[in-house]
């Protein structure tokens, strides 16, 4: 096996306001994540990436249900385990660092306690040792006088620090996989930069392959190498990140690149790609991008296109190719 | 509220390093009507543990030569119409009041406090189930629903516990409740999940901990409750008629209410000091704790 996880057709729906059909918010994803490397999930707000997170960390709402498809970590079917199985793996074998590290860390316990908790969960480790351990983490991720920060509140760091924290936590494990769900979008722009560098000298270090979830193609540039694009909730472009950024297929990406905010040149107005994301349960007929898409035919509207290799990996869900 | 401006005055001097002893502590210094509920509480206590230094008479030793006498030199605060000295009688009536205060709101506190937690995190059929028999106690009038318990169960102080427990835990229980849905739906309760964390500690170690400063105040401020039950249901006849209570004796002094003031002024005047004390703290505490006034 080459890749830690690999997912299959994954199809999530959710119940909602008591209507008998389920929203359908993710539609056949298949993707995978390379032993040692970093792969990014782009995509606009509701497309399905943190669904899709969810489901590998089996963490869906009550109302939502993967109803098929497959999760492989390693080989292993997760949606196969059982719920006290699952809870083995979150935070040992996969950890998830989320958006807000402002709300991400319980504000009435210690950071300490909360590092803590989380080595002495999926480790034998007495109190002192994992205590010892925790201390390591927090200064492996760069925290300045880890043993006096142990005794802080959340409150008393800073929005960096504090996603250093959730970071530190994470990778105490030394996980296999970790999902980072738009882990610098509530951040500075320096501190944004500081955390990237810092996960990707983890993964180098330890050896942990990262799912970068973000709708920053800055940051998926900065640290992926390869990237899915997504679409209301399915995939519709991959390539490996400079395949990407020199020559993208999809309009939909495309206009995510032409979206990026550019020095020159003077005085353009920002292009943004009309209309919005369409509705979970009025989805179009044919092509999901077709009624945004400035090179929609009559046959995007009618017939959906199919995820097709365009040469050397690069995936494309578009009739133009 | 009274303390607006107070409050406003500890947040601004407020240092962000400070833990939440220290922001207790500062609501102290500025808000001196908690101080003083503080120090009266501890009058309290320390006047029931000390209760035979204090009171030069046995509470219950009769003696009818001495008779309804005004408040003297020998009889601080008179004599009731059996001859007992009424200040010995306030003195250990501490007792019977501290005792109803604090056991029935800890038990009603522990076992609201389990209820909310499971009906909220739990949710389904059993926060149904749960909080419709919350509903049931809250929509019967208390006093009627004590008077029954005290009734049926008969009239003890152990009865008097159980009664008080009844009547004040759905209270407590939707309180914990709301709270534990609102928590539950947080981003660290998700943080904690993800790192997998069983649900049982989810809900006593990262849900429990952030409901507790609402918890102590309900709790300071359910004590003067109790007190007050325990009066009212005294002063009627349902309470415990060999405790020394102060509810007892008011109920008591009623009929020479005219003749012999003193025999309701006395312990009526201690459990409004009593009742006031508890409920100055339980305010500057809400204040002092409330955590997302802060933030």
């Amino acid at each position: 096996m080459n890749n830690i996880l690999e997912i299959r057709d994954l199809i999530v729906s959710f119940a909602s306001d008591g209507r008998k059909e389920r929203a359908v918010a993710v539609n056949g994803v298949s993707l995978s994540v390379p032993k040692g490397g970093i792969v990014g999930l782009v995509g606009e707000s509701g497309c399905g990436k943190s669904v899709t997170s969810l489901s590998v960390m089996g963490l869906l709402a009550d109302n939502g249900r993967v109803d098929s498809g497959e999760i492989l970590l390693d080989g292993e079917d997760l949606l196969k385990l059982s719920d006290r199985q699952r809870r083995d793996i979150r935070g040992n074998r996969i950890s998830m660092i989320f958006q807000e590290p402002m709300t991400s860390l319980n504000p009435v316990l210690t950071i300490g306690h909360q590092v803590t908790e989380a080595i002495r969960r999926h480790s034998d480790m007495d109190k002192a040792a994992a205590r010892a351990r925790a201390i390591e983490m927090l200064d492996k991720v760069g925290i300045p006088e880890p043993e006096k920060r142990m005794g802080n509140f959340p409150h008393q760091l800073s929005g960096g620090m504090r996603q250093r924290v959730m970071i530190g936590m994470g990778m105490a494990m030394a996980p296999e996989l970790l999902i980072a769900d738009e882990p610098t979008t509530a951040l500075d722009v320096s501190i944004e930069a500081q955390i990237l560098r810092l996960m990707r000298d983890l993964q180098r270090a330890g050896g942990t392959s990262i799912l970068m979830i973000t709708h920053n193609l800055g940051v998926v540039a900065e640290l992926c190498d390869e990237v899915y694009v997504m679409y209301a909730g399915e995939v519709v472009e991959h390539a490996d990140v400079y395949t990407l950024f020199r020559e993208c297929a999809h309009p939909y990406t495309r206009g995510l690149m032409a979206s990026l905010p550019r020095m020159t040149p003077k005085g353009k107005r920002l292009y943004n790609i009309p209309g919005t994301v369409p509705n979970l349960r009025a989805m179009p007929q044919g092509c999901r991008f077709a009624p945004r898409c400035e090179y929609a035919t009559e046959h995007c509207h009618s017939e959906k296109p199919a995820l097709k290799d365009i040469g050397g990996g690069h995936l494309c869900r578009c009739f133009r190719g | 509220m009274s303390n607006n401006k107070d409050a406003r005055l500890f947040d601004a001097e407020i240092q962000p390093n400070d833990g939440p002893l220290a922001s207790i502590l500062h609501m102290f210094r500025v808000n001196h009507a908690a101080l003083l509920g503080l120090i009266l509480i501890l009058l309290i206590i320390l006047m029931a543990i000390f209760a035979p230094f204090i009171a030069r008479y046995d509470p219950n030793q009769l003696n009818l030569i001495e008779m309804r006498k005004p408040p003297s030199p020998a009889h601080w605060f008179g004599t009731d119409d059996m001859g007992r000295d009424v200040f010995a009688r306030v003195v250990y009536g501490s007792r019977t009041s501290l005792l109803i205060g604090f056991v029935p709101s800890l038990i009603s506190l522990i076992l609201g406090t389990v209820l909310g937690l499971l009906a909220g995190y739990v949710g389904g059929r059993v926060d149904d189930l749960i909080m419709r028999l919350a509903d049931v106690v809250l929509a019967f009038p208390s006093l009627l629903l004590a008077m029954v318990v005290m009734y049926t169960l008969g009239s003890s102080i152990l009865n008097m516990f159980i009664a008080l427990s009844i009547i004040n835990w759905a209270g407590t229980a939707r309180v914990v409740r709301a709270q534990t849905l609102s928590i539950k739906e947080t981003e660290f309760v998700e943080a904690a999940r993800s790192m997998g964390v069983s649900r049982l500690s989810i809900v006593f170690k990262h849900i429990l901990p952030n409901c507790l400063p609402n918890l102590i105040v309900l709790f300071t401020l359910d004590i003067p409750g109790a007190i007050m039950w325990e009066s009212s249901m005294s002063f009627l006849g349902v309470g415990d008629p060999n405790a020394a209570s102060w509810g007892l004796m008011v109920s008591q002094g009623k009929s020479y209410a005219y003749m012999c003031p003193w025999l309701i002024l006395a312990p009526g005047i201690a459990i409004l000091v009593t009742v006031m004390a508890f409920n100055f703290l339980g305010d500057g505490l809400r204040d002092a704790m409330d955590p997302y006034l802060k933030s």
